[in-house]
């Protein structure tokens, strides 16, 4: 089944980049205004000469050729808003910053979940499990753009133990350590929720029951046997949740003033700067292809029931 | 969950959705969550009933003031005119007689310059105006340079060296302004039997008409009564009543959330529908559709929607209706397809019923169950993608008014982090809103499969 599916999506990915290329060169082309509409100098003469130069003056459908043809070499062109600057050093620059934020977040957010998710099943329906879910719910119940301005306000405006938003790079903690937990408050919310419910499942399956009556501790127990199944569903989770990081590091650098690549996102779409939003875009669906293998590999990986079936 | 209404006896002879009903009305937390919907849906419904303050009106005078403020009611201009209907606050439209008392205090600019060597070579009142050769600011005047500094008591004279404290470093021209007398003025105004108005009058003196700008106003008096509006929930940068855009942003905020549903499940219904009912290569290909649809960053697809084609109100409805249709369709799809191969189908098939009507009266009415939950749980869904959008400045507003909904509420909050409340009040109302769709839908899916419970 998931190596259908992994197979599925390697066949399929080019398509998505081919539909998701062509939606968004329609998009922005439609668009009223172009990217040097407020320009100064809106002689006739220099207006031709830059269109020219980025052969905005062919038709639609030679430019959507040429932008495809650029695209399978890997060149998304310079960008009409900063210039001197290509696309592909433009989101170099922004990329690596919401990278490294999601994956910290992501890496908080497992770490935090899982454990969160173990302790409820284990201890099912005490007070801490109870605990445990109404804080889960919360978390996925709140967006990320409260939960960010409402810490920065609490830690950052009245305890003042925090920064309230800013950006030093990654070797500075006091900046990152409000976007890391506003961003990974959700998923771990979820993945605690997955993971309780998929602890519980095995906890009442035959082979858990088995090792229980070899005399393995409840400890062993969990640690050999339960977590392994259990977690089956947080890693099918992976790869969805990477579009939610996605969508959530754009909230994340607009509340904290990080300049990653959502905020380079929205800012180009606004000022047309049309292969800043292509590129970015792009971006955006690789990496969900990406992560969404990425997170049927390990599935195929940890289940040993897929991996055997070959 | 064991739950004393349901005897084993009594669930054979209950309907499934009773029984379904009786389970969810068992569970606190869903019958909690349902009461909290309810009651947002009719306080935003009801919203221009309960908070009597314009949404739009603004006092920019008061500024920000925390919950539970009032100031004297009025317009940021009131008009009388004789023989003209009241240019007033709606609170006063109809009164006989209006009065208004006036605090003004007007400020007199000065400037002040140092030549080269250092001593002062021209005090200017600008008022005037006139060049003076001596100013002396006593102590109980109050004079504030242009840059806000207090400048303490002193006085100055032509050609000696200004007082210290007066001249920032290296500069060599002051300016600043001096309030002046504290002037207090009543304007009256009565009203003939038409509600025009008949008389006005300043200080008692008759004058054919009065402007009254609403930051001089200390008192409003209608028919001898004092006028004050009262803000529950404080007011935002420019005054507003922060109780009333929060009430009528909810509208926003939930109109976009069932409409984008709807369209979600239209759109998916059908499509589910017709791909599980045609099955073999036409429920592949249709499949394989959602699958490419479902791989695009939807999100950055709508941002750029609404970047490019403006913040249209319906546009915002087919975006997010989109992006929401591909789980409605699969999960319709899964379940036509494990009815198609049941008998009553069949039996529908073998009575002549054509694809349509095997569709609409057979299939869909048995897909309704999960295509409930999972509407239940698309409202929040939606109300967080639209607060998201409204978050990034792309939020949408009904024609001319300038409410927003939740999101950009939140944003303008967390903007203004010296007034708290101006977050923490949206924010708590859409967590408590979100929370309760939430659970709401997590307990209606539970009445409707308890094996699912707790997943």
């Amino acid at each position: 089944m998931v190596l259908r599916s992994l197979l599925r999506r390697l066949l399929l990915a080019p398509l998505v980049l081919l539909v998701l290329a062509s939606i968004t060169f329609v998009l922005i082309r439609l668009a009223p205004g172009g990217p040097f509409d407020d320009e100064r100098s809106t002689d006739a003469a220099v207006e031709q000469a830059l269109a020219a130069q980025y052969h905005l003056d062919e038709s639609l459908g030679r430019q959507y050729l040429r932008f495809l043809g650029d695209l399978v070499q890997g060149d998304l062109g310079p960008s009409f808003r900063s210039p001197g600057e290509t696309v592909v050093a433009k989101i170099a620059r922004h990329l690596p910053v919401s990278m490294g934020l999601g994956l910290l977040a992501l890496l908080v957010a497992v770490l935090a979940g899982v454990s969160a998710g173990t302790i409820a099943a284990v201890r099912r329906n005490s007070a801490l499990d109870h605990g445990t879910m109404v804080v889960a719910m919360t978390g996925l119940a709140l967006p990320t753009f409260v939960i960010g301005p409402i810490l920065a306000l609490v830690f950052g405006q009245w305890w003042g133990w925090l920064p309230v938003a800013g950006w030093q790079g990654f070797d500075a903690p006091r900046y990152l350590l409000l976007p890391v937990i506003t961003l990974a408050l959700p998923f771990a919310a979820r993945i605690a929720r997955l993971t309780r419910a998929g602890m519980l499942e095995v906890l009442s399956a035959d082979h858990v029951r088995t090792a229980r009556a070899k005399g393995l501790s409840g400890r062993m127990v969990v640690w050999r046997h339960v977590l392994r199944g259990g977690l089956l569903p947080v890693i099918s989770y992976l790869g969805p949740a990477t579009a939610d990081i996605l969508t959530g590091s754009v909230v994340v650098e607009a509340v904290f003033a990080i300049p990653g690549i959502g905020q380079e996102f929205v800012q180009s779409a606004l000022s047309r700067d049309y292969t800043v939003v292509m590129g970015t875009v792009l971006v955006y669906g690789v990496l969900l292809i990406l992560f969404n293998m990425l997170s049927d590999i390990l599935f195929v990986l940890a289940d040993p029931r897929v991996r055997n079936r070959g | 969950m064991a739950d004393p209404s349901i005897t084993p006896g009594t669930e054979l002879r209950l309907s499934p959705m009773r029984l379904a009903w009786l389970r969810l009305r068992s569970n606190v937390l869903a019958m909690l969550s349902l009461g909290v919907v309810l009651v947002v849906a009719v306080a935003t419904l009801a919203a221009p009933w309960l908070a009597r303050i314009d949404p739009d009106r603004s006092h920019p005078w008061i500024g920000s003031t925390p919950p539970g403020s009032s100031h004297p009611d009025c317009l940021a201009l009131s008009m009388l005119l004789v023989g003209h209907p009241p240019e007033v606050a709606p609170s006063q439209r109809h009164a006989n007689a209006l009065t208004f008392a006036l605090r003004t205090q007007d400020d007199v600019d000065y400037r002040i310059e140092c030549d080269r060597a250092g001593v002062v070579s021209e005090i200017a009142r600008m008022e005037g105006p006139e060049l003076l050769d001596s100013w002396q600011l006593s102590a109980d005047q109050r004079a504030v340079s242009h840059q806000g500094v207090i400048l303490p008591t002193a006085t100055i004279v032509l050609g000696q060296a200004p007082p210290p404290g007066w001249f920032s470093d290296g500069k060599r021209v002051l300016r600043f302004a001096v309030s002046g007398d504290v002037v207090e003025t009543t304007v009256t105004a009565t009203m003939d039997n038409q509600g025009l108005v008949q008389s006005v009058q300043r200080d008692g003196v008759a004058v054919d008409a009065a402007a009254v700008r609403g930051e001089t106003v200390r008192e409003v008096r209608a028919d001898g009564q004092a006028l004050h509006l009262f803000h529950v929930l404080g007011t935002d940068q420019q005054g507003r009543d922060l109780l009333s855009r929060v009430l009528h942003g909810g509208r926003i905020s939930l109109l976009v959330a069932l409409v984008a549903t709807a369209v979600s499940l239209v759109i998916g219904v059908l499509y589910g529908t017709l791909s599980g009912f045609l099955g073999g290569r036409s429920d592949r290909l249709l499949m394989a559709g959602v699958d490419v649809l479902y791989a695009l960053p939807f999100m950055f697809l709508v941002i750029l929607l609404m970047t490019v084609f403006g913040r249209s109100l319906f546009l915002l409805f087919a975006a997010l209706g989109a992006v929401q249709w591909l789980t409605t369709a699969r999960i319709v799809r899964g379940q036509v397809l494990s009815l198609m191969g049941r008998e009553f189908i069949a039996a529908a098939r073998l009575s002549g019923a054509s694809g349509w009507r095997i569709m609409i009266r057979h299939l869909i009415p048995n897909c309704l169950g999960p295509v409930t939950v999972y509407a239940t749980l698309t409202i929040p869904a939606v109300i967080l993608q639209e607060s998201f959008l409204a978050f990034l400045g792309l939020g949408v507003g009904f024609a001319g008014s300038q409410v927003e909904s939740w999101g950009g509420l939140v944003k303008n909050g967390a903007d203004a982090m010296n007034q708290p409340w101006l977050l923490l009040v949206p924010a708590t109302l859409m967590a408590v809103t979100l929370l309760a769709f939430n659970a709401l839908g997590d307990g209606i899916r539970d009445a409707l499969d308890p094996s699912l419970e707790g997943r």
